[in-house]
């Protein structure tokens, strides 16, 4: 049985069991030195103020979304066509983050397999901080 | 729906240019941001899958790419883009491992939306002529409700 999920098998209107992420200043330290992200307002320096928390990116969810695609991993050689974020609030460092994802179509074009998936992302607060909206090729 | 639409808004003008960004992207960088990210695609990492496919080479993940443009808009303005900031692109074009990656947005329109005031941006990451990431980048400028 292959580990990813074949495009016949995605089903349109799927929901995928939500995903727990915790931020940590190791998952933003990673994530800013990988994408050479030198904005102080990011760093561990950025938030020595009292009562203040770290800073993440706002693309770090491109990190914490990832968890909740998980269950339906796709086949190797696909690629990302279009992202659509929506950042609502600033996410911090010790937030607990909850992502929701969900198949909103799939279609075929020009002989290329298409999934639109989108997502939300709430924080351990209930509030929505990102809503995103993916559409990749799948590679089989 | 028509949305009311500005020439300028506290000194932020249509037309305007932001400072542009310049990123060499090599293959331990694109092996770190996978570490990083968790992207566990082939085609990023491993030569030998990559021949096989369209582009012959590894390529970087979008969302790289996608890290440069957030980094742009956040030397821009940090309290519009880490609450109320909006991306919405496509990746067009593959980025290859070693290649510089050119990051470029200016101010397309000013209007109301949803009652705030927001700033869309038509961003563009290109490798010389070749474009690798289109579409735009939206800043809050100010926000009317709530």
């Amino acid at each position: 049985m292959p580990d990813y999920v074949l495009y016949e098998d995605l089903e349109v209107g799927q929901e995928l069991p939500p995903a727990v992420f915790r931020i940590t200043d190791e998952v933003i330290d990673s994530y800013t030195e990988a994408t050479e992200d030198d904005s102080p307002v990011y760093s561990r320096e950025g938030s020595t103020e009292p009562g203040t928390r770290r800073l993440a990116p706002p693309t770090l969810a491109a990190v914490y979304v990832r968890p909740a695609l998980m269950s339906m991993p796709s086949p190797p050689g696909g690629i990302h066509a279009k992202q659509r974020y929506e950042f609502h609030r600033p996410v911090f460092s010790g937030d607990v983050l909850v992502t929701q994802a969900r198949i909103l179509d799939k279609y075929l074009k020009k002989a290329r397999r298409y999934v639109v998936i989108e997502t939300m992302t709430t924080n351990q607060d209930g509030e929505i901080v990102t809503t995103g909206r993916m559409v990749r090729i799948w590679a089989r | 729906m028509v949305h009311k639409r500005y020439d300028s808004w506290g000194g932020i003008r249509v037309d305007d240019t932001l400072p542009e960004l310049c990123r060499l992207v090599t293959q331990e960088h694109i092996n770190r941001y996978v570490k990083a990210s968790g992207d566990q695609n082939p085609l990023h990492t491993d030569p030998e899958f990559a021949k096989e496919t369209i582009y012959e080479r590894t390529i970087a993940p979008g969302l790289l790419t996608l890290a440069f443009v957030s980094q742009l808009m956040t030397k821009w303005s940090l309290e519009g883009w880490i609450s109320g900031g909006e991306l919405d692109v496509a990746f067009v074009g593959p980025l290859y491992s070693g290649e510089s990656v050119l990051v470029e947005a200016s101010v397309a329109s000013i209007e109301e939306r949803n009652g705030d005031v927001v700033a869309i941006c038509d961003v563009r990451c290109a490798v010389e002529d070749r474009a690798i990431l289109v579409g735009t980048a939206t800043r809050l400028l100010d926000r009317r409700k709530g």
